[in-house]
Parts: structure tokens; sequence; C-alpha cells
């Protein structure tokens, strides 16, 4: 028996991601994509899909007819089924022509709602990312997704993010910084209200450049640029391609999910480093996901969750950086 | 590895770097920009994301755990002079200077003080070359703006207008590809569609090709608008 699946409630923090769009760029297109790409990676990990749904704070309502497995996972959020006690994310549970409500918890951003066979149609240059400030990828979220055969339940154990400061590479801009301003990057600095899927803006020490007003450029993700009023954005997965603001640093692609999934004012902290330690952030991160599917409840190993453990594989490249030891 | 002349390297993360001209809008720079784009394209490394050429850089996105910088600029070595960039094509695009098509033209012709007409007329005698498209889907930046065109940034942001828009500040004019609110001045419009995700390439213009304006009435483009090209013809 199959299902549908429906959004019965969802703000203007809910879209469509997957692995964004690339080689385009250089025609204005915005990459897009998850904006915390491991529990992205865990949601995709346990309903073997490559797309899935991101949520904010507000999360969402959903309905379900026939038989559907839903998998959700983000920092915080639970799954309220009615007459079910509920569910804390990461997890995949079966749906009988029932509801249910995520919820965000007293910490977490943003949320991943994803189901084996969920499909969003042909996409635009190769994906389905919905890009708001350009209508480009799935914009309708209200009609009934179709879904493949259910799964069994499995509970993840999910990830614990520490608080061990952001890790922030050196940008394109970096030397238009005083060597003071730059070590001013790593006093404690506090998220506003400010912050989208474009970016997030900083409150902090004022970081002045020799100027604020560049040729533009490219920009990449975690890309830091400081305005003329020297207070940092870090930009994030639908930032515009190109911009003519300073990039002060890069945030480590391993670090930008602790980041994304502060709240506003949550106290962030960075520290300056190299490729190098880079590389080893991203093998942790590697290693943290592939804990992240193992079940926090064990009963039993099915076929299903050894096969569960085999999709991350597909969803995180496990090819060991050059520069570490890599023990699968 | 050898860099092109005049490139400095410029870190950008751990899975990019920016090989930089210079930092002013010249056209040498430009070129120089297109034919490392062009080769990048050409070698298609092992590990390349994408390259993202600009007024006077590339930016080169890679993934970190397959390839590494030195590698990617090694491999650009041993495909040299195996890629020249496309020669740059000439195009006239027809537009509307007046009424509701140029909202700001007398706020821009004021600020720059100039008359409305001759704001038209210097703009008309330009030779526009495309510098980069940023910002959203087909937004095209042009440089060759004359210096008595140099009109600074609003301080405020004005309403939303619409795509196809001819718009100027900071030195530098720009053809819209959606509607938003902006801090250029709405000095025309064009009937052009500047991002079409199906057609390959996605835009008319390749990033190096000189533009001319030529002008319609606002009736005229209104026709315009219902053809494929929006009126768009290549000059020899």
């Amino acid at each position: 028996m199959t299902g549908t699946l429906t959004l019965t409630r969802h703000d203007g923090l809910v879209s469509v991601q997957d692995a964004g769009r690339r080689g385009a760029m250089r025609f204005g297109v915005s990459q897009s994509g998850p904006m915390d790409h491991l529990h992205f990676a865990l949601a995709c990990a346990l309903s073997g899909n490559t797309a899935a749904i991101e949520f904010g704070m507000s999360g969402l309502s959903l309905s379900v007819r026939g038989a559907v497995s839903i998998a959700v996972s983000g920092p915080g959020f639970r799954i309220a089924v009615p007459g079910r006690a509920p569910v804390e994310a990461p997890a995949r549970l079966t749906l009988t022509d029932e509801t249910a409500e995520i919820v965000a918890g007293r910490s977490g951003m943003w949320g991943y709602l994803s189901a084996a066979g969920l499909s969003f149609g042909e996409g635009v240059l190769g994906s389905n990312a919905t890009n708001v400030r350009t209508g480009l990828g799935a914009t309708d979220l209200t009609r009934p997704f179709a879904t493949a055969p259910p799964a069994p339940p499995l509970f993840a154990t999910g990830f614990s993010f520490d608080d061990t400061p952001i890790g922030v590479l050196p940008g394109p801009q970096t030397h238009l910084f005083d060597a003071a301003v730059r070590a001013r990057l790593e006093e404690p600095f506090a998220l506003t209200q400010k912050l989208d899927r474009m970016g997030y803006r900083l409150k902090g020490p004022t970081l002045t450049a020799h100027t604020h007003d560049i040729i533009s450029d490219g920009i990449v993700e975690g890309a830091i640029q400081v305005p003329g009023n020297g207070e940092p954005i870090v930009l994030c997965a639908d930032r515009q391609p190109t911009g003519g603001y300073p990039k002060i640093g890069v945030v480590a692609r391993a670090d930008l999910p602790r980041l994304t999934q502060l709240r506003p004012g949550a106290t962030v902290r960075f520290v300056w480093i190299d490729e190098g330690e880079a590389a080893r952030r991203r093998d942790q991160a590697r290693a943290a996901l592939e804990a992240a599917i193992a079940p926090r409840i064990r009963t039993e190993f099915s076929s299903e969750f050894l096969a569960d453990r085999n999709l991350i594989g597909g969803v995180v490249s496990a090819k060991p950086s050059q520069s570490s030891v890599h023990d699968a | 590895m050898s860099l092109p002349d005049g490139a400095t390297l410029r870190p950008s993360g751990e899975s990019a770097f920016v090989v930089e001209f210079g930092d002013t809008i010249d056209p040498i720079a430009g070129a120089k920009v297109a034919a490392l784009a062009a080769a990048f394209d050409a070698a298609a490394p092992a590990g390349l994301i994408e390259v993202v050429p600009t007024f006077r850089s590339l930016l080169v996105i890679f993934d970190p755990d397959e390839t590494g910088r030195d590698t990617l600029l090694s491999a650009l070595d041993m495909a040299r002079g195996a890629a020249e960039p496309a020669p740059p094509k000439t195009y006239q695009i027809p537009v509307a200077l007046d009424g509701d098509a140029a909202e700001d033209i007398d706020a821009a012709a004021s600020g720059l003080s100039l008359s409305p007409d001759a704001l038209r007329k210097q703009f008309l005698a330009g030779a526009y070359t495309v510098g980069m498209y940023g910002f959203a889907p087909g937004f095209a930046y042009l440089s060759g703006v004359d210096p008595s065109l140099a009109i600074p940034r609003r301080p405020q942001p004005r309403p939303p207008m619409p795509a196809g828009s001819v718009i100027l500040a900071g030195g530098m004019a720009a053809l819209t590809s959606i509607s938003m609110p902006t801090g250029w001045y709405v000095i025309g419009k064009t009937a052009l569609t500047l991002f079409r995700p199906d057609a390959r390439p996605m835009v008319p213009f390749a990033v190096g090709d000189t533009l001319h304006f030529t002008r319609v009435s606002e009736a005229d483009l209104a026709a315009l608008s219902k053809s494929a090209d929006g009126g768009l013809t290549e000059l020899p």
C-alpha cells in the first residue's frame, strides 16, 4: 500500500531542497540547497531520497492518505501525531490516514522532512530547490505528493553539535582587513533577527576594512561579507552569486550547520583555521553523520537498518581527505 | 603551475580560490578573465565544480575531497593554448527611454546636472560591454558608461521595477531580469528576456560582448515584447 503526503500548514521558511544548482552561478543563478547539509543528509539517508522539504522554527503540519513513512531530522524538532506519544527527530515513522505536526524544541532553526518516492517533478537546471527571490524550483507545496511504499520505523541517534568555535578560513578580501581587525573576528558575535536563507547578519565588534566597496566578485557559501557599517553577514545557500562587499573570511563547510542552526540572540564564536583543519573537520562531520543514522533504540539489527547504513555513502562522499587518517 | 600575467591568487575558503586581475573595471582584465574561464571550461579537470567570471576576477569552485588549487592550476597548464574564448559579438538592443519605461530619468538627469535629453543622448552614444552576470539569473552588469553618467546609488532603494529595465548607478549600467526594489536609477526598458533556463546558452549575451542601444517608442517596445527576441539584432 502506498500513500500521498500533503502539507496542510507551511510558512515562508518552508522550501524544497536538494543538492542545489551547480554550474549556473556565472549566469546569476544562486546555488541553493539545504541550510544544514548534515541534517539534510540524515533525513535523506532515512528516506532513501535525494530531496527533502526544509522547514524553519515554526515547523509544519501534514496529512497522509494511505500509508507513508516520513523521515524527519533537525535539532530539537519532534513529531506529534494525535493519539500517539511524541517522537523526537531524527526518526522515520509510518503514518496511516493520519496527520502530524512537526514542532520545534528549545533550540534549532532548520529541519527536514523526506519520504521515499517523494518527487517534485522536472526541476530547473537539474534541481527542484525552491528559490523564493527568483522563483526557481518547486513553488507549489500545497499539492498532494505521491510516495513509495512505507519502510519500518527507525529512531536514529542524531547529531550532538558541540559549541567549539566555528572555523573560518581566509577569503578573497581578508587582506583588506588589518591584522588587529582580523583578530577581532574571534571575539563573540550575536545573531540578529535579520536572518534567512540568503544570509545571517551578526552584531559584535565592528570590522572595518580599508574599503567596503569592491568591484563585485563571486561569493561562496559561508562567506562572511562586511558592508560599510562593519557588521558582518554570513552568506548562506540562497545568497546572490556575486557581490561588492569585502569578504573577510569563509566559514568552514563542516561548521556551517552549527552556525545556521543557532537562533537570533545566540552567541557565535569564530576561530581562524587552515585548510588542513578544515579537512579534519569535514572528516569528523562524515563520521558524525555515519553515527547519527545508528538507531537510538536498538531492538534488532533488521536488514532495513543495515540497508539504511549503506545509504550514507550515496548521500555524503565517503572519501577521506588526503590530509587525514580515515577510520571507517 | 603558472598564473596568467598580472594575476593574483586569493583564497576563498576550503573549496574555492579566486584569480584576480587588478581591482578596477578594466576591459583588458575582463578579457583575461574570459580567457581563463574558457581554459577551465576546456580543461574540465576532475573535481572542478564551476567557475564564476566577474569584471576582474574568476572564482573557481571545486570539491576539496577530490582536488585542490595546485592540481587545478596544473591541469590548466597542460591545456594551455587549447582554449580560446569565443570572439565577442556586437548587438543592437531597442530601448524605450520615455514615460513609464524611464521612471527615474528625470531624477537621474537632475542628479547628474544634465537635461533628460542630454542623458538620453549620452546613453545612446555609448558602447557597453557585458562585464558579468550576478545578483539574479540573467542580471547583466555593463561597463562602458560615460563618466558624465556616473551617478551614485540612491540612499534608499526605490520600489520594484520590471524585468528588462535598463538601470544606471555607480558608474555602471545593468539589464535587469527580475522585478525587485533597487538602489539604481531606472532610465529605460527593453523587450529582452535575459534568462531562459531551458535554452542553451541560458542568457543572450556572453561576458565580453558589446551592446549598443537604439531608441524606440513605448508603443514600439510593446510590439517588440511580443517577439521572441525582443528586437535584438546582431551587428556585423
